[in-house]
């Protein structure tokens, strides 16, 4: 500035800024544009569906005095004393995920099990997941057992889908009990053991290759090759085994025997096949199903770990808490109803839980502070204790804020001061859909989208963080990879409506799902953000220096040790903050769910084959309404509550990301 | 990699993670192929139906017929819906490619950290606002407002719908282009500062210039956005298939449905799914698919080809 100031002066002569400042006016106002926008969008959507000017200004007068002048005090108190802002930002913060959780759950369980599932599931879970936290070893031990219960789950759940629960189960024992006999004698015998895991990889890598080709063929073809299909992809595999002979040599390491490892796949599922083509299991199967796939394979990963020296053994207890809640609850929950005050417990507990653990942690670590700090010197340390008694005034401030709120809510009520005419309100939140606009709600809506959001967070994250590692870590520099990652951005940009066609296509006509089921909706969304997701990742996995990779593998590490204890864990944050935004994006989906037969008038979901719903497709068919009711009042209601979930996923990635930067 | 350590060491330990490294290379390669896997998925689906909604309507008719009533008269030209895309297509970018470019070029040269902070975050809602929330806006707000400027506008028009989808994909220019320009090194800038350029000079004739690929392909990608743009041309610009060219004024004002919009509408009624007008769909997807992977290809040449390279 200064320079073109002095230019001007001096004899280089005049310098018209007048260009300048008209352009840069010009790209101010046209980056004003979308702000102003969006905030147009948001004031006209907030007063068609608050509706403030129904409101007695006596009402405004009451929660001005005991919400916005305190809070607003209190902020300007906080402006001075820096430590007790950053608490009180904090606190309101713990709060306000506490009630927002209360929130969910009580919408999510309404009218169905109860709050009594709270406190019967969730509640232990994570109290004892937090006393695990408490030594890392514990937390380690328990969150591996309950992944593998997780996965068993998973897999007995998607496979009792595609193939029916008796097949899954018949597969899954027939593959599992040979499997495991076969894994514990490699173990014994490494020679054999690497010949043979490698053989029976290729040959499952070989058999996939030929079933793709089959189907498609066939599919074209017309032709149902029934039987003499297995055969095929069984010969696929025997030449992926051969290939793997002749690739590796594997005849002169001694291992040759590892070879015929591929039968005991192969034998276990012809033993399968035919087994379920000839009988029919009579005992109920779906409890066998999981007993197999979750019971087992959890037992056996804690007895494992059980039997081995170390600490945090007692972690095993993780995947028992949630199970016993849930057995408790379903023995209970005739007994237990959604009334005031179980809502008012739900929403103490919740709020208390999050506000004690924030100001749990500031105790703790003030006292971790003040134990290391006090031989340096006495001043700092000084400082430090009334910086920290100072600080602790903010843990005041949800007392304050929503303190004052409530206060002013509930003293307008008893006085009789009418508030707004909202139509965003716990009727609105609760009701299902109706003819009539004023009882009509979003709660089959939104129970559909959180059922869609976590089945796309679950499908859709390990997925594509995997196939980042894949690109970030693995992959040559070659042809190949230039091709997946170009496709991977093309995938980003075919318009959301084809991803509807995709669903279609594939988990309705192709796997058989019935049209509208809850869990296609679930499916089509995770391709419609894979792409995103991967591409997240990738900058994430990026980010993380060279530097700490190579010391990793310095110290002898492997490339997946790296990865799981270096590079993960450093581009976390990056990975989640990106998960999460695009999941915001799952949510605000339309056109793929209507495509697949969502419907926007339905019951809540009962199973993941059942009829799903999710609330923008309500906010669409309120939209399209004749009444004004519909199409102003409620849809923007329910425009809101959508803007209101979006805003909320944006503000927690916003903060994940800025919470791991300034430490990084 | 793997082999090569089990060869070094030997024994029990290095035979089982090579094989667990193996297990996870396969893994992560299994993720990767998924992203193929649906490309291909796309392609079957789309094309295998529309093979055979091809053999009873001739490509010709679909191609280059001027009426899409698939339900009344059975006729299945998609040209109206091309142009109802258009126009909602062409409409976005008056909007949006110049907005876009100047928030670009303030964020990027002119704005301080602290409006630059606040800014990107809120042009990333605008980006992430569910479409059925725009739609719903254009409807019900943006319409009603236009309606007291031209009194003729119909309740389902082109000229809202086209204006929200614009600002829609602002985000979409505005941070594309931003990234190309923040990528221009500064000396470039510098230098020109030490010949005597002013701000402005330096901002339109040694930046943007610089980064003009990134600002073409940001371009062409919103551009991709606007014509996939789905919910908000259902719910504002309405289902009445009419072939109109964007110089007719009068056009602007009334309802026409595009690709996306016509496929939604098939895809909510209760057509047997398979039936002539429900393959039909997936003869318009594959036409949309084609179309915005066109211009995603043309996009990543054109970033690819015309880049300034600076070390």
């Amino acid at each position: 500035m200064a320079s073109e100031r002095r230019a001007e002066s001096h004899d280089l002569g005049y310098i018209s800024r007048f260009r300048g400042t008209v352009f840069q006016t010009l790209t101010r106002a046209a980056s004003l544009v979308g702000v102003v926008a969006l905030a147009l969008l948001l004031v006209f959507i907030t007063i068609d569906a608050v509706r403030p000017t129904t409101a007695d200004p006596a009402w405004y007068a009451v929660v001005v005095s005991t919400f916005v002048l305190p809070t607003l005090l209190f902020a300007a108190y906080s402006r001075r004393h820096s430590a007790v802002g950053a608490v009180a930002v904090r606190a309101c913060g713990a709060t306000v995920g506490g009630a927002a959780l209360a929130t969910v759950l009580i919408i999510w369980l309404g009218d169905q099990l109860g709050p009594l599932t709270l406190i019967g599931v969730i509640v232990p879970t994570l109290v004892v997941g937090a006393v695990l936290a408490r030594g890392r070893e514990a937390l380690g031990v328990g969150l591996q057992t309950a992944g593998v219960a997780a996965a068993g789950a998973t897999v007995a759940t998607v496979g009792a889908l595609f193939l029916g629960a008796q097949a899954t189960l018949v597969y899954a024992v027939a593959l599992g009990v040979p499997m495991a006999a076969l894994g514990w004698f490699f173990l014994s015998r490494p020679a054999i053991g690497s010949v043979g895991a490698h053989a029976i990889i290729w040959a499952a890598i070989a058999a996939a290759l030929t079933s793709v080709v089959v189907e498609i063929g066939s599919a074209f073809a017309g032709v149902r090759l029934g039987e003499t299909a297995l055969a095929v992809y069984a010969l696929g595999a025997m030449v992926g085994v051969l290939g793997y002979a002749i690739y590796a040599r594997a005849y002169r390491d001694g291992g040759i025997v590892g070879l015929l490892a591929p039968f005991v796949p192969l034998a276990a599922v012809l033993a399968g096949y035919l087994f379920h083509r000839e009988f029919v299991i009579t005992t109920p199967v779906t409890p066998l199903l999981y007993l197999a796939l979750v019971g087992v394979p959890t037992i056996a990963v804690a007895a494992r770990t059980l039997s081995r020296e170390g600490r945090g053994r007692i972690g095993v207890v993780l995947p028992l808490v949630p199970v016993v809640g849930a057995a408790a609850v379903l023995a209970f929950h005739n007994r237990f109803l959604l009334t005031g005050p179980t809502v008012l417990g739900t929403f103490g507990l919740a709020i208390g839980l999050s506000f004690g653990v924030y100001a749990w942690r500031l105790d703790t670590r003030r006292g971790a502070d003040a134990d290391s700090t006090p031989g340096t010197s006495v001043d700092s340390s000084d400082g430090g204790a009334t910086a920290h008694s100072e600080g602790r005034l903010g843990l005041l401030a949800p007392l304050v804020v929503f303190g004052g709120l409530l206060a002013g809510l509930l003293g307008a009520r008893a006085f009789g001061i009418a508030g707004p005419q909202t139509w965003l309100d716990v009727q609105f939140l609760l009701s299902d859909s109706h003819y009539e606009a004023a009882l009509a709600g979003l709660h089959p809506a939104l129970i559909g989208s959180l059922y869609v959001g976590l089945m796309v967070a679950i499908l859709s994250f390990p997925v594509g963080v995997g196939a980042a590692i894949y690109l970030e870590e693995y992959a040559p520099e070659n042809r190949w990879t230039r091709l997946l990652e170009v496709n991977i951005g093309n995938l980003a940009g075919v318009p959301s409506v084809v991803y509807g066609l995709l669903g279609v296509g594939v988990f309705v006509r192709y796997a058989g799902l019935p049209l509208g089921a809850l869990i296609v909706g679930g499916f089509t969304l995770s391709l419609l953000i894979l792409p995103i997701v991967i591409i997240s990742a990738q900058e994430a996995i990026r980010a993380v220096p060279d530097s700490l990779r190579q010391a990793s593998y310095g110290m002898g590490s492997t490339r997946w040790q790296t990865i799981r204890n270096v590079v993960l864990p450093e581009a976390l944050p990056g990975i989640l903050t990106g998960t999460i935004l695009a999941l915001g994006r799952a949510v605000g989906e339309t056109a793929p769910l209507l495509m697949v037969g969502y419907a926007a008038v339905s019951g809540v979901p009962d199973s993941l084959t059942g009829q799903g719903t999710a609330m923008p497709l309500q906010v669409f068919s309120w939209a399209r309404d004749a009444q004004p009711l519909f199409r102003e009042n409620l849809a923007a209601a329910g425009a809101l509550t959508m803007l209101i979930v979006m805003l909320a996923m944006n503000g927690i990635a916003i903060l994940i990301r800025n919470k791991y930067q300034t430490q990084s | 990699m793997s082999t090569d350590t089990s060869d070094i060491t030997g024994g029990r330990a290095s035979t089982t993670r090579s094989a667990r490294e193996q297990f996870y290379r396969g893994l992560f390669v299994a993720c990767g192929v998924l992203s193929i896997a649906t490309t291909l998925a796309i392609i079957l689906t789309l094309t295998g139906d529309a093979l055979s909604f091809f053999s009873d309507v001739s490509i010709l008719d679909f191609l280059f017929g001027t009426n899409w009533s698939p339900q009344i008269a059975g006729e299945y030209g998609v040209l109206p819906l091309v142009a109802g895309t258009i126009m909602v297509t062409i409409g976005a970018g008056i909007v949006a490619l110049p907005l876009g470019v100047l928030t670009a070029i303030y964020v990027s040269e002119y704005a301080s950290e602290s409006v630059r902070s606040w800014l990107k975050p809120t042009l990333e809602i605008l980006a992430g606002v569910p479409t059925v929330v725009y739609g719903l806006f254009a409807l019900v707000y943006v319409t009603p407002a236009l309606s007291s400027l031209f009194p003729a506008i119909e309740t389902f028009n082109v000229l809202s719908a086209s204006l929200v989808v614009g600002i829609m994909i602002i985000p979409y220019v505005a941070s594309l282009s931003e990234d190309a320009m923040s990528a221009v090194p500064d000396s470039l800038r510098e230098a020109s500062y030490g010949l005597g350029a002013t701000k402005f000079e330096v901002s339109t004739t040694v930046v943007v210039p610089a980064a003009i690929s990134g600002i073409a392909s940001s371009f062409i990608l919103a551009l991709s956005r606007a014509i996939g743009e789905t919910m908000i041309v259902t719910i504002a610009a309405g289902s009445s298939a009419q072939l109109a060219l964007p110089f007719e004024p009068g056009a602007w004002l009334q309802s026409m449905e595009t690709m996306t919009a016509a496929m939604v509408n098939i895809g909510k009624s209760d057509v047997d799914p398979g039936s002539l007008t429900y393959l039909s769909l997936f003869a318009i997807g594959l036409t949309l698919f084609a179309i915005t992977f066109a211009m995603n290809v043309v996009s990543n040449v054109i970033a690819a080809r015309y880049r300034e390279e600076y070390e």
